[in-house]
């Protein structure tokens, strides 16, 4: 019925935006990550308590007055903690899809438009992508060290592969087109040809696929902070918020269910407006 | 077929030794010192340097590379930093139990998913069909971890029907309940894409003149569906199974560690966060090993299934 509508409407008199604006997933995912970047950007004003505020005579206590979700061990409002949390792994998410990008567009860049290098460039990223992401991150970070960053630098390092394979179909095909051909011929340098015309078309497929591996990179950094290779106490990652509940299970469930109502929004929010902008904008996808 | 059975098994060699080589030089540029790390913290200048000295790290650097590729051939990985003995003693049973969670895991989700798949091709849009496939919508955004947790909170501490960790004697009825929540878990998230796959194969498959044929033969419908329909549908379906091995291993790591399965997952996170660096080469060298044996046999069933690779 999508589909039917937007046919009907001559496609050159509705603008891009009115497009988007029509369309219910990306709606839908943009509101969610709208609310979760104000949570986040007006953390000290909503949030009850500081993160590291701590109140050890309430400690272990369940959802109450003064403490809506409920206080971890040592007495710190897990609300407020998951508030605080929005600070971390989202910034840190964008940082390691920013990572991503950096490596991964000049690489497959390179690799389709000069083929003399294609080869040898995506053996590696083939070896690369063998791995499966999470266990790339894990091997990076035994490599760097443990902690939030290194962290970051491996999930995007471990993301980067694909995107990289990625960029390189879209340059391959784009090569063929007739406006390359016609650079060529009127004698641009390789660099022009490369950052004028072939990477503004290649900013859709980066952008559709960059929100749909966000929610692998929120996933990866917070199972990483979970398994305790990533995020230090006190930082109030949203894995690492699940990971120090686990200990309570049974006597304090709520420090460990929380958390992950933020984790499944964001994921959920990235995804929607992922596939919403893929139906968009590259169909081809 | 051989052939090709015998190249990819050459193959696999010399990746892991491009792995040996990558993972040796990630150690050389790795930050501390694994001499005073052997030493302990209250060590004297000389036994430092005594110790560095049998370990080797006083040689040039292809000399260790060669000491350490002769050492892995004859399955000795060093020392572990951490707990002072042979880290080949641990990784090896580690080893075996992954292998063993992995397979279990493996098999259940697949004689989960492909009826579920099958079940929602055959009666399609109904709510059924509906029903399972959205459920792996869900599946994707809830982390691994939490719904992990929250299992073993059901089931083993408000419950108390399951152990929620470690993995008991595994020939006995004690030892098999250890594996159900490990095994559950490390399988589902991919339950969702294999059913999703097997269901669009096989409406694909369904649509097929062959199919009606079979039909207007007189054939029973469930002769159609398995004998006929599924034996197409099998190829991509082998494919997707063999790249979802491949992320189990990852999944191993996480779930390893929150149900303290003495697997390799579990191995390396402790030896990450130890900062035990022979026990962290050993281990990206025995998950890189295990995922090119995986890979080794889908290929192989791949050309076995399809009659066109011959």
């Amino acid at each position: 019925m999508k589909r039917k509508k937007i046919e009907k409407e001559n496609t050159l008199d509705t603008s891009k935006w009115q497009l988007m604006l029509q369309n219910k997933s990306i709606m839908a995912g943009a509101v969610i990550l709208l609310i979760l970047a104000v949570i986040a950007a007006l953390a000290p004003v909503i949030a009850p308590h500081d993160f590291a505020e701590t109140n050890t005579a309430f400690a272990l206590h369940g959802p109450s007055e003064g403490y809506p979700f409920g206080t971890d061990e040592y007495g710190r409002c897990v609300f407020s903690r998951m508030i605080w949390g929005a600070r971390i792994t989202l910034p840190y998410s964008l940082l390691a899809l920013g990572v991503t990008i950096v490596l991964g567009v000049p690489t497959g860049l390179i690799a389709g438009y000069y083929s003399m290098l294609d080869n040898p460039i995506m053996r590696f990223m083939d070896i690369l992508m063998a791995f499966p992401g999470m266990l790339l991150a894990v091997v990076i970070v035994s490599t760097l060290g443990t902690g939030l960053f290194n962290v970051t630098i491996a999930v995007g390092i471990g993301t980067m592969p694909a995107y990289a394979r990625l960029i390189r179909g879209s340059v391959l095909s784009l090569k063929e087109q007739p406006f390359v051909e016609a650079s060529v011929a009127a004698g641009a340098k390789n660099s022009r040809i490369i950052l004028k015309h072939i990477l503004p078309n290649c900013v859709p497929t980066i952008i559709v696929y960059s929100m749909l591996e966000m929610g692998w990179i929120i996933m990866s950094i917070s199972t990483l902070s979970f398994l305790g290779i990533g995020a230090k106490a006190p930082t109030p990652e949203w894995g690492a918020l699940v990971s120090a509940g686990k200990d309570y299970l049974l006597s304090a469930p709520h420090i460990a269910s929380f958390p992950v109502i933020f984790i499944f929004a964001a994921v959920t929010g990235f995804n929607l407006l992922g596939d919403g902008l893929r139906d968009l904008l590259d169909p081809r996808m | 077929m051989k052939k090709y059975f015998v190249k990819r098994l050459l193959q696999i060699p010399v990746v892991l030794l491009g792995v040996l080589i990558c993972v040796f030089l990630i150690i050389q540029i790795s930050p501390g010192d694994p001499a005073v790390k052997m030493a302990g913290p209250s060590a004297k200048p000389e036994q430092i340097e005594q110790i560095r000295t049998e370990m080797g790290l006083n040689d040039p650097l292809p000399k260790q590379f060669g000491d350490y590729l002769w050492n892995v051939l004859h399955g000795d990985f060093g020392k572990s930093y951490v707990m002072k003995t042979e880290v080949k003693a641990s990784i090896f049973t580690a080893f075996v139990n992954t292998v063993y969670l992995i397979i279990f895991a493996r098999i259940w989700s697949i004689l989960v998913a492909i009826p579920l798949g099958i079940v929602a091709a055959v009666k399609q849009n109904t709510l059924l069909d509906k029903l399972s496939m959205n459920v792996s919508l869900l599946g994707v955004s809830i982390p691994e971890f939490w719904l992990a947790l929250m299992l073993m909170l059901l089931f083993s501490f408000k419950l108390r029907w399951l152990p929620f960790s470690g993995m008991g004697q595994w020939w006995t009825v004690d030892g098999f309940k250890h594996l159900i929540l490990p095994a559950f878990m490390l399988g589902m998230p991919q339950l969702a894409s294999i059913a999703r796959m097997t269901r669009s194969e096989m409406l694909e498959v369904l649509r097929q003149d062959y199919i009606r044929t079979a039909r207007a033969k007189g054939l029973l419908e469930r002769i159609v569906i398995y004998k006929h329909a599924l034996k197409n549908a099998a190829l991509p379906l082998v494919t997707i199974i063999g790249t979802q091995t491949g992320y189990m291993l990852s999944g191993s790591v996480v779930i390893e560690t929150i149900f303290a399965w003495p697997g390799l997952g579990r191995y390396s996170i402790n030896a990450i966060i130890g900062c035990d660096y022979p026990a962290i080469q050993a281990s990206v060298l025995l998950f890189a090993l295990l995922f090119l044996v995986v890979n080794l046999i889908v290929d192989m069933t791949l050309s076995l299934v399809d009659p066109r690779i011959k």
